[in-house]
C-alpha cells in the first residue's frame, strides 16, 4: 500500500465515524432525520455519549426527591453522609422524574420506581412502607436565580 | 499520518490510571453499585452489538464486583507494562457495562474514557520500530485510523457542548452560570452574587468550549488552552462534584501532545 492511499484511507475511516457521531450527537435540527436514524443506530450500541450537560440551557429548578417516613418526616432519598458516587445519583433521577411528571405522569416507570425502592432499601427496612416526593425548587427570573419558588409532587409507585 | 509513540503512550498510561483511581473510589460505594445495586442496568439498545456493553442484563449484576477488579488490576497492569489489545478489549466490555450498569452515577467523562478505550485497542503496545515504519502495513493504517478518532473524540466533545449551549437562551443572555451556581446540587452559589463575574464566566465557558477544537491544532495556542482545560476543568469538577469527570477529560489530553511529530512524518 502507498502511503498516499493509505493517508486517504485513514481520513476516509476517520471521516465516516466522526460523521455518525456529529448526527448522533448535535442538535436534532442540524442533522438530516435520516442521517441521525442512521447515526442512532450505528452509535448507540457501542458508542454511546451525550454532550449536553447544562445544554441547550441548565434546567430551571433544583430537583430532588424526597422520602417520607411519618406525616410531617421528609428527609432527602439520599443523606448527605452518602459516598459521593451515591449523592450524585440524585439529581439524574430527580431530574428523570421532573420530565415524567411535566408530562402529566405521576406514576412512575418500573425502571424509576425501581431505582426510589432500591435507593431507600435501608430506610425501608427500618420505618416500613414509604412515600415518596418530588421537591423542585424553580427560579421566576433568570436574571434572579436565587429566587426560587418550592413546587411539590406527590409520587405514586406501580407495585413491585 | 501517525501519532508520536510518546503521545499515545502518555495517553494509555493515563486512561489505565483514571480507570484505576475512578473504580478503586467507588469500592467504597460497592455495595450500593457492584454487590447489590441498588439501581438495575439500562436496558440495552436494540441490536446483538449492544450484548457487549450492556454484559450486566444478561450476568447477575452481583458479578459487578468481580469486574471492578478484573478490570482496575488490568488498568495497574497497562500503567507499569506495556498495554495489550486484548487486555483492552476485556477492559472495555466490563468497563462500558459498568457505566451502563451504574447508569445514574454516571458522566459525559464515563463516555469518553469508554469510547476511547476502545479505539485505544487498536493502538499499538510497543513503540513501532524504524525498519516496521518503512513501509506502510495495514496495522499502520489501523493505528492511525484509531489515534486520529481519539483526537476527534475530544474536540467533538467541546465542540457539541458548545454548540448545543448555543441552541439554548440563557448561555446567550449570560444568565446560565448565575443558574447553575444557585442550583442546590450544584454550585458555588456566591457567583450568582456578583451577576457581572457570573456573566463573565458564563461567557468564558462558551468561548473556551467553542475554541478548543481549533486552538489545538497550532502550538502556541495548544498549550494555552490546554492549560485553560486544565482549570477550567479542575474548578468544574470541583465546584460540581464531578472530579472524576475532568480528570477523564485530562486523562486524554495527551493524545494533543504532538511532541515528535514532525520526526514520524519524514
Amino acid at each position: 500500500m502507498s502511503s498516499r492511499s493509505a493517508r486517504s484511507l485513514v481520513a476516509f475511516l476517520v471521516a465516516i465515524h466522526v460523521t455518525f457521531l456529529l448526527a448522533y450527537t448535535l442538535p436534532g435540527g442540524f442533522v438530516p432525520q435520516r442521517l441521525q436514524a442512521w447515526s442512532t443506530r450505528i452509535v448507540r450500541p457501542l458508542f454511546h455519549q451525550r454532550w449536553n450537560l447544562f445544554a441547550p440551557d441548565p434546567s430551571p429548578c433544583h430537583c430532588q426527591v424526597e422520602v417520607g417516613l411519618g406525616d410531617p418526616d421528609w428527609r432527602p432519598l439520599i443523606p448527605d453522609d452518602r459516598h459521593c458516587l451515591l449523592r450524585r445519583m440524585d439529581r439524574p433521577l430527580a431530574e428523570l422524574i421532573r420530565s415524567d411528571v411535566q408530562r402529566g405522569d405521576t406514576l412512575l416507570r418500573p425502571i424509576l420506581a425501581g431505582a426510589l425502592r432500591g435507593l431507600a432499601r435501608d430506610i425501608a427496612r427500618d420505618a416500613g412502607p414509604l412515600r415518596f416526593r418530588l421537591v423542585q425548587r424553580c427560579i421566576t427570573d433568570p436574571e434572579r436565580p436565587a429566587e426560587r419558588a418550592t413546587r411539590i409532587t406527590r409520587l405514586e409507585l406501580p407495585s413491585p | 499520518m501517525m501519532l508520536p509513540w510518546r503521545s499515545i503512550r502518555l495517553l494509555q498510561r493515563a486512561v489505565n490510571l483514571w480507570l484505576f483511581g475512578y473504580l478503586f473510589s467507588s469500592l467504597w460505594a460497592a455495595e450500593w453499585l457492584w454487590i447489590h445495586p441498588a439501581v438495575s442496568a439500562l436496558p440495552p439498545p436494540p441490536g446483538a452489538l449492544s450484548m457487549l456493553t450492556h454484559v450486566f442484563v444478561f450476568l447477575p449484576a452481583e458479578w459487578a464486583i468481580g469486574a471492578v477488579i478484573l478490570v482496575m488490576v488490568l488498568a495497574l497492569r497497562s500503567v507499569v507494562l506495556p498495554t495489550r489489545s486484548y487486555f483492552t478489549a476485556v477492559q472495555w466490555v466490563l468497563f462500558s457495562s459498568l457505566v451502563n450498569l451504574a447508569w445514574l452515577t454516571s458522566t459525559g467523562g464515563h463516555q469518553l474514557i469508554a469510547n476511547v478505550l476502545f479505539w485505544m485497542i487498536f493502538l499499538p503496545a510497543e513503540e513501532p520500530t524504524t525498519q516496521t515504519m518503512e513501509r506502510v502495513q495495514v496495522s499502520h493504517v489501523v493505528y492511525a485510523t484509531a489515534g486520529w478518532i481519539i483526537r476527534f473524540q475530544l474536540l467533538l466533545a467541546y465542540a457539541v457542548t458548545g454548540i448545543q449551549k448555543l441552541t439554548g437562551s440563557w448561555w446567550l443572555t449570560g444568565d446560565a452560570m448565575g443558574i447553575v451556581a444557585t442550583d442546590g446540587s450544584y454550585g458555588p452559589a456566591w457567583l450568582a452574587a456578583v451577576p457581572w463575574f457570573a456573566g463573565v464566566v458564563n461567557h468564558a465557558v462558551l468561548f473556551f468550549q467553542l475554541t478548543f477544537p481549533v486552538a489545538v491544532w497550532w502550538r502556541p495556542a495548544r498549550h494555552r488552552w490546554m492549560l485553560l482545560g486544565l482549570v477550567f476543568h479542575l474548578a468544574t469538577g470541583i465546584a460540581f462534584g464531578i472530579v472524576d469527570m475532568a480528570l477523564a477529560f485530562l486523562a486524554v489530553y495527551p493524545i494533543w501532545f504532538r511532541t515528535g511529530e514532525d520526526r514520524m512524518r519524514r
